[in-house]
Formats: C-alpha cells, structure tokens, sequence
C-alpha cells in the first residue's frame, strides 16, 4: 500500500468516525432548525412512484437517478451505467468504451440498444454506440432506464440484450444560470455553463454548453497511449405547455470531438503493419421535437419526429451519415383492466463511406429504410395481483423479410411487498452497413512465413456480406421482487438466451487479390449466420435506505455455451468478453451540513478477450460532497484507490495498444443562481 | 520522450493524491463542528413529508399577525385546531408548546365548527381525502379571525386561506389574499415573497 494510499485510508478512518458519531447523536434531519426558505428547497423524493413501478415491472428493470449520477463521481455515461446489475462497462482509453448488458462486448458491442429520450443513438454503421461521443450532458439527465434483457416490443429491434435509455430533464425555469468545472488527474478538465429562462406563460428554454479535456492515457509497456481528446457539446431543450392536455418538447444539440487515436495500418508491403496515431473528429447536429396530448386520463397520443447529421473523419476512414426519425404511439383503456399501446415509425437512414486502401465500404454510398409498427396489451386478470402483458412488433427494412417479435409476460403480486415475474421474449438485431458490407485488411502475412505463400503476401481480409440475415434471440426470463421491510428491497432476475444465426466470421478460400499490380493473395474472412449458442445467468440488486445512509449492493453472474462446438471451428463463435462474475456495493451518507459522503467498491473477476487474460479488478472509490445552500456544490473524489493502475478493456478490432486506467482523482464545483 | 512524460505525469497524480488526502482530512477536521447543526440543501423520503408540512405551518405562524378578538393581549396561547389525518396531526403536535412570536402554541384535534371557532389557526388534512366533506362541514367563509392552512386541493378555491402543495418535489404554499382582511388577518411582506398568490381568475 502506498503512503497516498494509506493516508486516503486514515481519512476515511477519520471521516467514518465523525459521521458515526453524527448518525448516532440525530435521530433524523432537524427540520426545526431550518429556515422557512430552507424548508421550502428541501426537496421530497417520491419513493413511490419510481419504486412501485419498478417493483411490479415484469421486466429486469434498474433505474439509475440523477443523484445516484452525481453521487457516483461519474465524469461519463459510461461510468454511472457501471452502477446497474448487468451491465460491463470497460474503459478501453481515455475516451472509448466496451460497454454492454449480458455479454458479447466490445469496441464494436452491437447487442444493446441505446436511447436518448426514447430516441436511438447507437451507429447503424457497427450497431453499436460510439459512448465516446455522448450526446448529452450528464447534469441534464433525469434518469437511465437500464432494462436487461430485450425489450423489442416497445423499443424496436437491436434490442437484443437489453435497452439502456437516457431520460433528460424538463426545464427548470427555477434554475435560471448554473455553471460548473470539473478537474482530475489524467488531464481532466471540464467547463460547463447553463441557463434557463420562461418563454412565456407555459413554456421554459434551457441552454447547455461543455467543453471536456481528456489526457492521453499510459500503455502496458509504460508509454504514452496518445488518446487524449477535446469535446465540445451544445444543447437546447425548450418545453410548452399548451393549456391542460398538451405539451410539446424541442430540443437539440451540436457535438464536437476531436480525439486521438492509434492505428495499426496493414499493406501487402514490408514493414506490412504500420503502427501510428492519427486525429480523428467527429461532428454530429441533432433535432428532434415531440409533441403530448392528452385524451383523456387514461389515454394519450405521442408524435415525434427527428433528425440527425453525423460526420466522423478519421486518417482510414470517414463515415458520414444523416438519420431521420418519425413515430407515433398511442396508449388507451379500450374495456376495463386492458391498457393498450401501440404505435409505427418510419426511419431514414443515408450514408456516405470514404475509405482507403484495404478498409472501406461496398458500395461507399447506401441508402435504407425502416418501418415499423408494434402494439402491446397490459391486462390485469386480478386486480392488483396479476397482470399479463402481450406485445409483438413487426419490422420491415429495404434489405431484410418482415420480421415478427412477439413477446408474452406476467407479472404477479401475492403481497404488496412481494412481485414474481416472467417473460418470454423474441428479439432480432439486424445487419449493421459492417456486416454487409465492410472490408478490411486486418494482417499481412510476409511471403514465405508460410508454406502456402512462399513467393506472395497473403492477406487476410474481413469481408461483409449482403447475405446475413438477422440474429435471432428468444429469451427466458424470470424474477423476484421483494420489500421485506420499508428500507429494504431486494430484485432478483434469471434469464437464459437462446441465439440463433449469430453473426461471425468464416474463412473462405485464398485467392488472387493483386494490390498496384502486386502479385497478393488474399484469405477472406467472410460475415456468416454461421452459430449459435446460449447465455444463462442471473443479477441481484439489494437496497437498504435509511434517512442518513443508503447501501446498493448488485451481483452479476454470467456463462456461455455455444451449440455443436467443432462443427465448423473456422466460425469464430462471438465470445462473451466479459467477467462471469461482478459485484458491486456503493455507500452513500449524509451526516447533515450538506455534506455527502459516497464509497464505491467493485469487482470484476478476471476474463478473456480473445484468449489474452484481463486481470480481475477490485477498486475503490470515495468522494466527499459538499453542498452550501442551493448555490454552492463541491466534491472531491478519488477514483480506481486500490491500485495504481489496471487494465479494464483494450480494442481487439485494431489497436495496437492497451491502455491502462490509472489511479487518480476529480475535483468538481458548481455554482446556482 | 514518452517515457519522460507518463513519469513526470504519474509524478504528479501522486501529488495531486496527496493533496486529496490532505483535502480529505482537513475537510473532515472542519466538517466535524457542523455536523450537529442543520441547514443546507436536504433530501427527504414521501414518508417524512407530514413533517414537513408541520415545520413549514409553524415557520408560516411565525409571519401572521391576528387582529380584532382573535389578538387577544399577545400573550394568550395560540390554539390550533387539527381536522383529519392522524399523521399530520401528531407532527403538529410535536410543535405544541413553541414560541409563536410571544405566544405558547397548542395543538387539539377538532370535529366541529363550535370547536374550530375557538382555534386561531386551522389545518384541515387531506390525509384521508375527504377534505370536500370537512369543508363543506366547516363552512370557511364563516370563520373570522381563523387562519386556515391545508394541503388539500382546491382549498384556495373553498375559501381556505394557505394551500400546501408538491410543486418538483418541493413544498410550495398559495395563499388567498382575497379573504385576509374579512378575517381579520395580516400575513407580513417576507411571507409573501416566498409564497405564490392565489389568482382566482376575477
């Protein structure tokens, strides 16, 4: 243990002493000692609401709140998703993320749907979500649904492994101007500037601005990663209230960030492989407004409409695309105990590839589109003890058949504090432009290494095909909810995938590949519906709440098998590429005086990416906020204590490098007005 | 060069790791005085709210002045009747015996309107939701010299004085400046800045 490491420890020693004493002497918060103001700002946490939905959800449902955000010290999305069961979040570099529910990840994990605001956000390009380019601004969320499991019905297809949807705040008209700065080690420094105002009677314009700085990170070797980064990010939201029954919303928002990157460049030429670092930017423009009415108080219409531009420019590859969204859905009680939601959506999706030699797309332009429709019927067959839910989604895209994804769950109340729930669910992802339509060299092999090339350079390639077809999920589900005391409530959820023509890899036969007239052979790695297999594990989430203190404790376990191992061994099977087993445990107090005292601790057992082990991680980290008033917030964190750095992920789709995370810390101020 | 530069930057997160833990333990030394005292930015359960609410009316009494009968010579206690809820209601009382500007507060549960006209203060609880019945039991219009304080919809609209409501999570309270002077009360300038004012569209 290092001397910083041990005086960290002492504080803590310390502060846990001081926050004893203060629990003990105060049975609850002296709300007579406050000020009629004071009163008037405490703000009451409708526990209700959230958790009896939550409670009674036939689904594996977690909810991450604003303050569980900002408690967490998390500078990202990324790093506040950590805080749900489930999900494997894994710092590749200073900027980019692994990051999925229930296996399969990667740089490129292309099983889980991402929403902002019910609107998707992941890169039809990978199927994925480029997590380094956040689109918006973590003090402007409200919460993150993290639903595990897949949620196609509702959410549309991709939604394979779970859904992960980002809820951003109404404007607040009352929070007129806030600004903040965030510093830390590995060269974090981030601005930030808000201000609300009325527009009117009814309606409240917010406007956002950030810019983050993010230093390179360190290599296993002891070098400089070169992946530091420069990120700006606008956003606007504007909220009016059309009398009683109608609510529009428009917001958008201007992304810009210009990272750094290594590259491993592959020529049919000595030295073959040609390691560097190049800038690469990304620039995306988004507008989306939405519009509410309500008919009546059991039913409602939702018309939303969006468009996005996304540009990211990197030294192999440029990769601009626009996407542009319309859905509509409607919820309504047609007879007693049936609540009915249906709705359609029309996507558009544009894109336009610029490659280079050995990496690129084909055809460079492509232009699909998406329809789709889905209803759903929550009946309760006994008043407020059982309810089942059916639901079916139907898809049609340009390149693929119809393809129907019903669902059927239940979800069963023997006590008020006791909820038993099933699901079984369908669910597709479909080819992403990479799949059909990629290649890549991705590794030379020198004439003569081989003795099926003793006078040319074979080159290995990954190439997309137009023939998948989607993979196919059907999912088992089941789960325990229960509230064993009024501070206590436990959620237990199991589940057993079945997937069925998973997308790989298969080599084809070698074949002449003349580069500039070079004599090159090339060995194609083909994407095929070539296997299948099946996931099976479990989550735990236990919570204690008390008035001054809050223990959230979660336990993830996961193993895979996939179907007739040997029967084509060339089909590299998608691995899983995450811990089976984490667990984490966050401790939050609030011994009073505003101050916010929050531990953090997790572990991850060790795993395989590719057969190169990824050492098992426990760290440690603990901030300490303060909060003066409603003007003043102030934290200091310390993040990754137990070790001075780890090896979280690393880009197994071409880094060269691996980078580590390092032990370091994060100062944050923010001022209200 | 590389090397150079991941050394003099992990030189200096180890400083800056030092400067953490000495920030750390200093805040700890400074934060330790004030941990008995309260104040500052509070979150609180659905289950605390009838605390709450009793903390918020007894910091509202403190900015009302009666006038008429209902003065009496400053020193008399302060009666305040509790209609309804056993929540609030035992919340309220945890303040009887508190210095209301001179004058010792109790707190008695009522059930009719010869027991309301006695009380300077009325909370009529929305508790059990039947506040429609108390009201119309009560007849507001009729109580001079009673400030009337409840948390039940449309109390403003009833002819009740000081509504509480849940407005983002956070205690809001209306206050219907049009029946003051009929009940002889006066409610000072502080108050009104931080309440919203009942508009009853005339």
């Amino acid at each position: 243990m290092t001397t910083s490491l041990k005086t960290l420890s002492a504080a803590a020693a310390l502060m846990a002493c001081c926050w004893t004493g203060a629990v003990t002497a105060s049975e609850g918060i002296d709300l007579e000692s406050f000020s009629l103001e004071e009163l008037l700002n405490v703000e009451v946490v409708s526990v209700s609401k959230k958790a009896e939905s939550a409670v009674r959800a036939p689904a594996a449902v977690f909810i991450i709140t604003a303050e569980d955000i900002r408690r967490s010290g998390a500078t990202c999305v990324p790093e506040a998703l950590r805080l749900a069961p489930g999900v494997h979040a894994a710092r590749i570099d200073a900027t980019r993320w692994a990051l999925t529910v229930r296996g399969f990840n990667g740089r490129y994990a292309n099983k889980l749907q991402v929403l902002v605001d019910g609107r998707s956000v992941y890169s039809p390009m990978f199927s994925g979500t480029y997590w380094e380019a956040g689109e918006v601004l973590l003090e402007d969320i409200e919460q993150i649904e993290v639903i595990r499991g897949p949620g196609a019905t509702l959410w549309g297809a991709n939604a394979v492994n779970g859904v992960i949807n980002i809820i951003t705040r109404r404007v607040d008209a009352d929070d007129r101007v806030a600004v903040g700065a965030w510093t830390g080690g590995q060269g974090l420094y981030r601005t930030r500037a808000s201000i609300s105002e009325n527009t009117g009677e009814n309606g409240a314009l917010r406007l956002s601005a950030a810019g983050t700085k993010r230093g390179s990170t360190v290599t296993t070797t002891g070098t400089d990663s070169g992946d530091d980064a420069d990120e700006f990010l606008v956003t606007g939201r504007w909220d009016q209230d059309y009398g009683e029954h109608d609510r529009l919303t428009v917001s958008g928002r201007m992304l810009g960030l210009d990272q750094r990157l290594a590259y491993d460049a592959t020529a049919p030429t000595p030295p073959f492989s040609t390691f560097g670092n190049d800038e690469a930017t990304v620039r995306i423009a988004g507008i989306e407004a939405t519009w509410h009415r309500d008919l009546s108080p059991a039913s409602g219409l939702e018309i939303s409409a969006s468009r996005m531009w996304f540009r990211r420019d990197e030294f192999l590859l440029s990769d601009h695309h626009e996407i542009a969204d319309l859905n509509l859905q409607h919820n309504f009680a047609p007879i007693d105990r049936h609540e009915v939601i249906w709705g359609a959506g029309y996507r558009h999706y544009q894109d336009d590839m610029r490659g280079s030699l050995g990496y690129g797309f084909e055809p460079s332009s492509q232009t699909d589109w998406t329809l789709h429709a889905f209803v759903q019927d929550e009946f309760t067959a006994v008043r407020d003890r059982l309810e089942l839910t059916l639901g079916a989604k139907i898809e049609k895209r340009n390149y693929i058949d119809t393809r129907w994804q019903p669902s059927g769950r239940f979800a069963w109340t023997p006590g008020d504090r006791h909820t038993v729930w099933g699901s079984v669910a369908s669910a597709i992802r479909t080819p992403s432009r990479s799949d059909r339509h990629l290649f890549i060299d991705i590794a030379a092999i020198p004439p003569g290494a081989t003795p099926m090339n003793p006078d040319n350079t074979i080159m290995l390639s990954l190439l997309g095909d137009d023939g998948v077809t989607p993979e196919e999920l059907i999912a088992y589900e089941t789960g325990y909810r229960l509230q064993p005391a009024d501070h206590l409530l436990l959620d237990f959820a199991y589940f057993f995938n079945e997937y069925e023509n998973l997308i790989s890899s298969q080599a084809g036969g070698i074949r002449p590949h003349p580069i500039y007239g070079l004599p090159v052979m090339q060995m194609p790695l083909i994407r095929t519906n070539s296997n299948g297999g099946h996931t099976e594990g479990g989550e735990l989430a236990a919570t204690m709440a008390g008035e001054r203190a809050r223990l959230r404790l979660t336990y993830s376990y996961i193993t895979n098998e996939k179907h007739s191992p040997g029967e084509d061994e060339s089909a590299g099977f998608q691995e899983l590429n995450t811990p089976h087993h984490q667990y984490s445990a966050h401790l939050g107090l609030n011994p009073g005086a505003g101050l916010e005292v929050d531990l953090l601790y997790r572990h991850l057992q060790s795993f395989k990416i590719d057969e190169v082990a990824i050492p098992a991680q426990d760290e440690l980290d603990l901030r300490l906020g303060l909060m003066t008033g409603n003007r003043w917030r102030l934290s200091l964190g310390g993040r990754n204590l137990l070790h001075e750095n780890h090896l979280e992920f690393y880009d197994n789709s071409g880094s060269p490098f691996r980078s580590l995370v390092e032990r370091t810390y994060v100062a944050t101020a923010e001022w209200r007005f | 060069m590389a090397v150079l530069i991941v050394n003099m930057r992990r030189s200096m997160n180890r400083c800056f790791i030092r400067l953490l833990s000495g920030i750390l333990v200093a805040l700890c030394s400074a934060a330790a005085p004030c941990l008995a005292s309260g104040g500052g930015d509070v979150t609180i359960g659905a289950d605390k709210l009838p605390e709450l609410k009793s903390a918020v009316v007894v910091r509202i009494l403190q900015f009302a002045q009666w006038r008429g009968e209902s003065a009496g010579n400053g020193t008399e206690p302060l009666r305040m009747g509790v209609l309804g809820g056993d929540k609030i209601t035992a919340a309220l009382a945890a303040h009887a015996g508190a210095d209301i500007n001179g004058r010792r507060l109790e707190v008695t549960t009522v059930t009719s309107i010869d027991d309301a006209a006695h009380c300077q203060v009325l909370y009529i609880s929305d508790e059990d939701g039947d506040h429609a019945t108390l009201v119309d039991a009560l007849d507001l219009r009729t109580l001079p010299g009673v400030l009337s304080i409840s948390d039940a919809p449309r109390f403003n609209d009833d002819g009740g004085i000081i509504q509480l409501s849940l407005e983002n999570g956070k205690l809001v309270f209306t206050i219907n400046t049009n029946c003051l002077e009929a009940r002889h009360l006066f409610l000072s300038s502080r108050l009104m800045s931080v309440a919203h004012v009942y508009d009853d569209g005339s």
